[in-house]
């Protein structure tokens, strides 16, 4: 997985591509710093490219969640297609993440 | 830096052995020379630089009952010797596995490349030129006594994780239905139960089991746990123990059951750790499958008589994440004849892998393969489903796989 931020006045946008699996750990943790250290209060995770996330990159968001809602920051998940879009279903992470199309 | 290197100074000057390296003054130094001088010089460069363990031997022969006495961790070892020479010693030592990785230093006056290349033809680690030069000596004994200590040290260490995780895998296979269970059920409930497991090599966090209940049903439970390794194998562990903890209180309620385990597993598991769950109660008498699901894999019902598979709805929110969820309660017909199928989603991901690879079922892949192997003349259909998982898996799978069959007799 990779991933480039986008800054803007009240939001940031993350574009998350490839792979978010249990590989991407530290890569993730080192993004919610980034995300934590920039001023807007939304931050989006506009998850187009990403093409497959497992059990353990789920983990990974909802870490991600905690630690923007511990910085009073909302969590956006947008744009997830293909295997991505059935896990947060299937997950029904929408009850607990705010998820954009 | 100058406190440092006032406190380094060695004796004669030799280069200090340093604190991060292996202690190697300790290990024991066997010297093969049929001359006595040769071997009086050489335990004294080496004990002069600190060696203190060292042995000798006047003779190829003397030199093979040492070594089969006490294992040295280095042999320095002379060609030209009377009886037998120190080819041969390199060559028996070599042929017996357990010296095959011992460091044989030969030392030498042969010149010519083609004795040189003999030598190391033989089995020698490396050579010492005659006449002895004393810092080359010095230096390749250090260097190969080095190589030794680590290596040893890591064999020691991969052995003993080895060992840990082969009895953790049997703790694992402990948790799993017994044979005794499994024939108790065929019993009480009139059901076959059988399963594939295959467990990645550094453990993971796949766990299921059976919780018989009265009246001839009995609950089923599949857990996968987030991530892989020994830390969610360590997880099911735990979410093992709470499930069996509620089956006396909560068993005949899968919702209430799953809401319960989903509170306990709030508080036990750290943030970012989660697991997908599936419970159910699987009722003969009323011909059905009551279940509660976690974000887990669609249950799988294959009625008999070629009638299409019917896949139950499993979303919901995976157990660990948030207390107070509420979770549905579903059914699934379970008529005498058919077969219920719970598998992780591991399972899922390779026989729908095995789709892609072009067998023409579009995104279904587990449905492909199981109808398949239904539909097969009078043949084992689980058999069949679990060759394919093993054909679409390979040796080494990277994740935990679980399959669990249910199949309800004709008569039951």
């Amino acid at each position: 997985m990779d991933y480039g931020i986008d800054i803007k006045e009240q939001e940031a946008v993350v574009r998350l591509r490839g792979r978010l699996t249990f590989n991407d750990h530290a890569k993730l943790r080192a993004l919610i710093r980034e995300m934590l250290q920039n001023k807007a209060k939304r931050q989006i995770l506009d998850l187009s490219a990403l093409e497959f996330v497992d059990s353990a990159g789920i983990g990974m968001l909802l870490i991600a969640r905690e630690e923007m809602a511990n910085a009073d920051k909302l969590l956006v998940l947008r744009a997830a297609t293909g295997q991505v879009k059935r896990v947060l279903t299937v997950a029904q992470l929408n009850k607990i993440v705010t998820i954009e199309d | 830096m100058t406190a440092a290197m006032t406190g380094a100074g060695t004796a004669a000057g030799e280069p200090g052995t340093g604190d991060q390296r292996p202690a190697i003054t300790d290990c024991h130094i066997l010297v093969v020379d049929d001359t006595d001088f040769n071997r009086t010089l050489i335990g004294a460069l080496l004990n002069e630089a600190g060696f203190h363990n060292v042995a000798y031997a006047k003779d190829g022969f003397e030199a093979l009952a040492h070594i089969e006495a006490r294992t040295p961790d280095l042999l320095i070892l002379d060609i030209m010797m009377p009886g037998m020479d120190g080819f041969e010693v390199c060559r028996r030592l070599r042929a017996d596995h357990a010296y095959a990785d011992l460091p044989v230093l030969v030392q030498t006056a042969l010149s010519s490349s083609d004795d040189r290349n003999k030598a190391f033809a033989a089995g020698t680690t490396d050579l010492i030129s005659k006449p002895l030069d004393r810092t080359e000596l010095l230096a390749r004994v250090r260097i190969h006594l080095e190589n030794r200590v680590l290596i040893r040290d890591l064999q020691t260490y991969r052995a003993r994780v080895e060992g840990e995780l082969a009895m953790a895998r049997s703790m694992y296979d402990h948790l799993l239905p017994s044979a005794a269970l499994r024939a108790s059920l065929k019993e009480s409930a009139g059901v076959e139960l059988r399963s594939h497991t295959i467990l990645s090599s550094d453990m993971g966090g796949d766990i299921w089991g059976v919780l018989p209940l009265s009246e001839g049903r009995f609950g089923v439970f599949l857990l996968d746990m987030a991530g892989r390794g020994v830390s969610a194998a360590l997880n099911a562990f735990r979410m093992h123990t709470l499930i069996h903890e509620l089956a006396p209180t909560l068993g005949d309620r899968p919702a209430a059951f799953l809401a319960e385990l989903n509170d306990r597993a709030v508080g036990l598991l750290e943030l970012g750790q989660h697991a997908t769950f599936i419970y159910g109660v699987v009722d003969g008498a009323a011909e059905r499958f009551t279940y509660a699901a976690a974000a887990a894999t669609n249950p799988l019902l294959i009625p008999p008589g070629g009638a299409p598979l019917q896949f139950g709805d499993a979303t919901g929110l995976p157990v660990g994440i948030e207390a107070s969820h509420r979770y549905e309660e579903r059914t699934l017909p379970f008529p005498a004849g058919s077969v219920l199928a719970l598998y992780s989603n591991a399972v899922l991901d390779a026989l729908d892998a095995l789709d892609a690879a072009g067998n023409g079922c579009e995104g279904n892949g587990l449905g492909c393969v199981v109808a398949k192997a239904v539909g097969g003349a009078g043949g084992d259909a689980f058999a069949a489903v679990t060759g394919a998982l093993t054909a679409a898996l390979g040796d080494t799978p990277g994740d935990d796989h679980t399959l669990v069959w249910i199949e309800r007799g004709r008569t039951a």
